[in-house]
């Protein structure tokens, strides 16, 4: 056996053994909704957790700074969390972990500058020459600076399936010096608010929710919304989703269900997410 | 040699391979070492520097940091180089894998781990693990590199220095054998020498080091007795004598060069010192006895007469060139005698060459028997010989020595059985006479030798004819003396000495006289000069003595008074050794008294030889006789002898008693010497008084025995016995 999967398997195993030593301790206290997730994603937890704690003021839900998709599943898997909020699929080690995933739906993924950036559109074509550093400067000369994300992130899986040459053009990105990563969402919106010039994604509740100072351009003349999402014509979405496990917690299964509700959906729906299910589901 | 190029080539080998194996072994070793360091040091810095970012992290985020996978991420692949693959974890404290970013490693690896904190308490460790396989490549490249390196440097360090001392060991072994050829080849003596000093540093002598096969030759000793002689053994101490040079010599590095003789007579050597190091020097020893023996053989061609071996005519000029010389610087007189053998081309026609070369050399024989050693006689070529003489009289000595070659070749020489007779003709030239240069003297003696040969041959020539008839003159003289003494043609007269004070007799003086049959009664002046030159003077002499003495024993036996008799004793005479001998037995076989007889001798004859005239006028007084110096005051006068020799009465020469009335400077010497003859008590004689005035000026001086023509002249034996039966004789005559 690989010496990491087995490492892995004893982790889970441990955390297994953690959860039900303190199950009881935890059903008794289940008031406490524990949640995290990727950056943007949260920023849609937001309206809604504020929507049920006031209709369940002896519910509480935690939710500190991002994790970030995967780092919010392990603490899922490992009884850290009680929900995880994600915008990817749950891989198969983590399916064998115990992971349940529910799909709930996607946010348009915008591309944003600063806000005196004086461009209000952009071609796959114009993402590829600035990605590749053929494109130095925006039309009044301002250098381009590209606010990039880790190679493994969501956000760069979703914009590198944009098109071949824009695959080529942000791992060519990647790997010239000086560049600025940000690690998490929030990291990048304020990145992309803060410096002149600069270029990078950002999900829609960012600026629905957050009120985050971001330019939006829109991508080949389609600007991103829930409808043009819905209808197909802006093809960048990042997915949002809810993985729990046997051991989470009424009460958070509950606050699923109040988001999975049609109140959630509205609130999500307002928030910026185009809402693709009702209904439970699991992979 | 080889032993030690050998030695040196091991040591050499062994260091450069030292080197190599240093060099091989400790660059990579050294390069892997640093590079592991670094690489230690530098996954220590990044594992802290990561450890402190996520002790951020985790402080940020306590309770749900490790779930912050893509911060966590992020951390682990902020790497300094992409080129070296790592692995990265954070590991909990229970050793679970929190995060991780790992590259495929082959091992072997080094990790480095450093602690994550959360308020000051370890939650989990970042390791980072890098594998060697890169570094130990490189080191393997290193250690190539230096093995190569090393291997280029171990075939050029050890060649390098080996082929030098190889070449240079070669070198030398060509230049030792090229000497050691030379030195043993060489035909000179060769030897090493080491000076041996005492506690004082004081050189005292040497000791032998080594010889070549010339010195053992020249020395006729092998090498190994020969190694090790101190200096007193070497050449048998000979070099001893030289020492101090050789030591001033070997310490200045002044060359020294001396002749030496060899062991055996007629060996004959140079001796080269040189100093090769300090405290050693060589002799270099050189054979030259045959080289001497050529250069003595060369100087005989040159300078000698082949045949007779006589100087030939070079060296004959040279020797009268110099004699020339000398005579000029300090007088006196040379001769030549040319001499030619008469008949001698009949000789050589009827014997031969070979019997006339012996002939010749026989000859020369008899020529060189005449001569002194410091005469010079040369063949001058066929019969021509030549005679060098240096004489300070009268030239008769060449006339003599004519006569006298002329005698000696006279008698028969034996040739091969036969009996051959020979003359010579010689002609005489003198110096300064006849010439002053060799050429004026050799073409006189010449021409006088031709005057010879037409003289009648036999006979000697001058070539001035006054000294020629001079020189006939004293030699038929001379002979006719010899026949007067073999004859006794001489007889004595007796001349009185009286006192004239008293007008007694106080003795007489025998005075020799010549009969001659031909030229009548001859004085002496006439003849005892040529008898003094020709040595018949002591025939003459001891005639005289004998004569006197018989007749004072006959005229006692006659019963005559008995008077002293003063006998004149010739300087030719007295220096004969016999002289005192002969004295003796004249008196035995007389039988004369002694006590009358008183033997007188000038002062010149008296100083020639003061230490053996002492001796025997001593062992003439014990004889009872009594001693006269003549001619007082006209020799070689030292008053000091009259002190320490035995004599009784002093002769006042005549030439200062015949002015004695004119001349003061003679009264005064006569005054004189009458005066010291008193103070030492020595009777006093005057002779030749011829007037009264010189009598009465004698007398008043103080002089009172006289002889001379104013009292009696010489008489004939007869007279004088008539006289002494006449006259009164002094009663202390003589006494």
């Amino acid at each position: 056996m690989n010496p990491s999967i087995n490492r892995t398997v004893t982790t889970i195993a441990v955390s297994i053994l953690c959860c039900l030593s303190t199950g009881d301790y935890r059903a008794e206290a289940a008031e406490t909704i524990r949640i995290n997730g990727s950056g943007s994603s949260l920023y849609v937890m937001k309206p809604l957790i504020k929507a049920y704690t006031k209709a369940h003021p002896k519910v509480r839900i935690e939710m500190s700074k991002p994790l970030g998709s995967s780092g919010a599943i392990n603490a899922v898997i490992a009884g850290a969390l009680d929900i995880a909020v994600s915008s990817r699929v749950l891989k198969q080690k983590e399916v064998a972990a115990g992971a349940v995933s529910r799909e709930y739906g996607r946010m348009p993924l915008a591309i944003v500058t600063g806000e005196k950036v004086p461009v209000t559109d952009i071609t796959t074509t114009q993402l590829e020459e600035i990605y590749l550093g053929e494109r130095r400067a925006w039309s009044n000369g301002e250098p381009i600076r590209l606010i990039l994300r880790p190679e493994s992130d969501i956000d760069t899986t979703i914009l590198e399936g944009l098109s071949p040459g824009l695959n080529r053009a942000l791992k060519t990105a990647h790997s010239f010096q000086g560049m600025i990563i940000a690690v998490t969402d929030p990291e990048s919106d304020k990145a992309v608010a803060a410096i002149s010039g600069s270029l990078g994604a950002a999900a829609l509740p960012a600026i629905l929710v957050e009120k985050v100072p971001l330019h939006v351009l829109t991508l080949n003349g389609i600007l991103p919304s829930v409808h043009t999402l819905a209808n197909g014509t802006y093809p960048l979405g990042k997915d949002i989703r809810f993985i729990t496990t046997k051991n989470t917690p009424g009460a958070g299964l509950k606050f699923i269900d109040f988001i999975f509700s049609s109140q959630g959906r509205a609130i999500a729906e307002k928030a910026g997410v185009l809402v693709t299910t009702g209904a439970k589901a699991g992979k | 040699m080889k032993t030690q190029t050998r030695s040196i080539a091991r040591i050499t080998t062994l260091l450069v391979g030292a080197m190599t194996i240093i060099v091989s072994i400790l660059v990579p070793a050294g390069y892997f070492l640093v590079s592991y360091q670094y690489m230690m040091g530098s996954l220590d810095t990044q594992a802290e520097s990561s450890a402190q970012a996520i002790t951020r992290l985790v402080m940020a985020n306590p309770d749900m940091w490790r779930y912050e996978e893509v911060r966590l991420m992020e951390q682990l692949e902020r790497r300094t180089t992409i080129d070296i693959p790592e692995a990265r974890r954070i590991i909990g404290l229970h050793g679970q894998i929190i995060a991780e970013s790992s590259a495929p490693l082959t091992p072997p690896v080094i990790s480095r781990r450093h602690y994550i904190y959360d308020a000051g308490s370890p939650v989990a460790q970042i390791e980072i693990t890098r594998s060697l396989d890169h570094l130990l490549r490189e080191t393997i490249f290193v250690a190539c590199g230096a093995l190569l390196v090393g291997g280029v440097g171990y075939v050029v360090m050890r060649r390098l220095p080996l082929r030098a001392i190889q070449q240079t060991h070669q070198s030398l072994e060509e230049s030792e054998t090229r000497y050691r050829s030379l030195f043993e080849s060489m035909k000179e003596g060769m030897a090493l020498h080491r000076i041996i000093y005492d506690t004082e540093g004081k050189p005292v002598s040497f000791e032998v080091v080594e010889i070549n096969p010339s010195c053992e030759l020249i020395l006729d000793l092998k090498r190994k007795s020969v190694i090790g002689m101190s200096g007193n053994e070497f050449f048998k101490g000979a070099l001893m004598d030289y020492f101090s040079e050789i030591v001033h010599s070997a310490e200045t590095g002044e060359s020294l060069v001396f002749e030496l003789q060899g062991q055996e007579k007629r060996r004959y050597f140079t001796v080269s010192i040189f100093s090769p190091d300090k405290g050693k020097f060589v002799t270099l020893i050189e054979d030259i006895t045959e080289r001497k023996k050529s250069d003595e053989q060369i100087q005989l061609l040159a300078y000698y007469d082949n045949l007779t071996g006589l100087p030939n005519r070079t060296l004959f000029l040279d020797r009268l060139n110099h004699a020339l010389a000398g005579a000029v610087r300090y007088g006196g007189n040379l001769a030549l005698l040319y001499l030619d053998l008469d008949g001698f081309k009949d000789i050589n026609d009827t014997l031969g060459h070979a019997q006339g070369d012996l002939f010749l050399t026989m000859v020369s024989q008899r020529f060189l028997g005449c001569l002194r050693r410091s005469d010079t006689l040369a063949r001058l070529g066929g019969d021509e010989f030549i005679v060098l003489i240096s004489y300070t009289g009268e030239e008769r000595n060449a006339a003599h020595l004519a006569q006298h070659l002329l005698e000696e070749i006279a008698p028969s020489f034996e040739i091969s059985g036969r009996e051959v007779y020979t003359t010579a003709s010689i002609g005489i030239s003198i110096y300064p006479d006849d010439g002053r240069d060799a050429d004026t003297l050799l073409r006189c003696a010449d021409m006088a030798m031709y005057a010879a040969k037409g003289a009648g041959r036999n006979g000697y020539y001058f070539y001035s004819q006054e000294m020629n008839r001079k020189a006939h003159e004293r030699m038929e003289l001379e002979t006719s003396l010899r026949h007067a003494l073999e004859r006794e043609e001489f007889f004595l007269e007796f001349q009185p000495i009286i006192n004239a004070s008293r007008n007694c007799l106080v003795g007489a003086e025998a005075l020799v006289r010549w009969q001659d049959p031909d030229l009548g009664t001859v004085m002496p002046d006439t003849f005892i000069h040529v008898a003094e030159n020709s040595g018949l003077v002591i025939p003459l002499g001891e005639w005289v003595l004998r004569k006197a003495c018989e007749k004072i024993t006959q005229w006692r036996e006659a019963g005559l008074p008995p008077v002293t008799i003063s006998i004149n004793v010739s300087g030719r005479q007295f220096e004969q050794r016999s002289f005192t001998d002969a004295v003796h037995d004249i008196l035995e076989e007389t039988g004369a008294d002694a006590r009358y007889i008183q033997l007188e001798l000038t002062e010149t004859s008296l100083m020639r030889n003061a230490d053996t005239t002492v001796c025997a006028l001593h062992k003439l007084k014990e004889l009872d006789l009594r001693i006269v110096v003549d001619d007082f005051g006209t020799g070689y006068s030292s008053l000091g002898y009259l002190k320490n020799f035995p004599i009784d009465r002093i002769k006042i020469d005549r030439s200062f008693v015949m002015d004695i009335d004119q001349s003061q400077d003679d009264r005064s010497i006569v005054e004189a010497i009458i005066a010291m003859a008193n103070k030492l008590n020595l009777q006093v004689v005057a002779e030749g008084v011829e007037t009264t005035v010189q009598r009465d000026f004698l007398l008043n001086l103080g002089c009172q025995e006289m002889q001379g023509f104013l009292f009696h002249r010489p008489l004939s034996e007869d007279k004088f016995i008539a006289l002494l039966r006449d006259i009164q004789l002094c009663s202390a005559s003589f006494s």
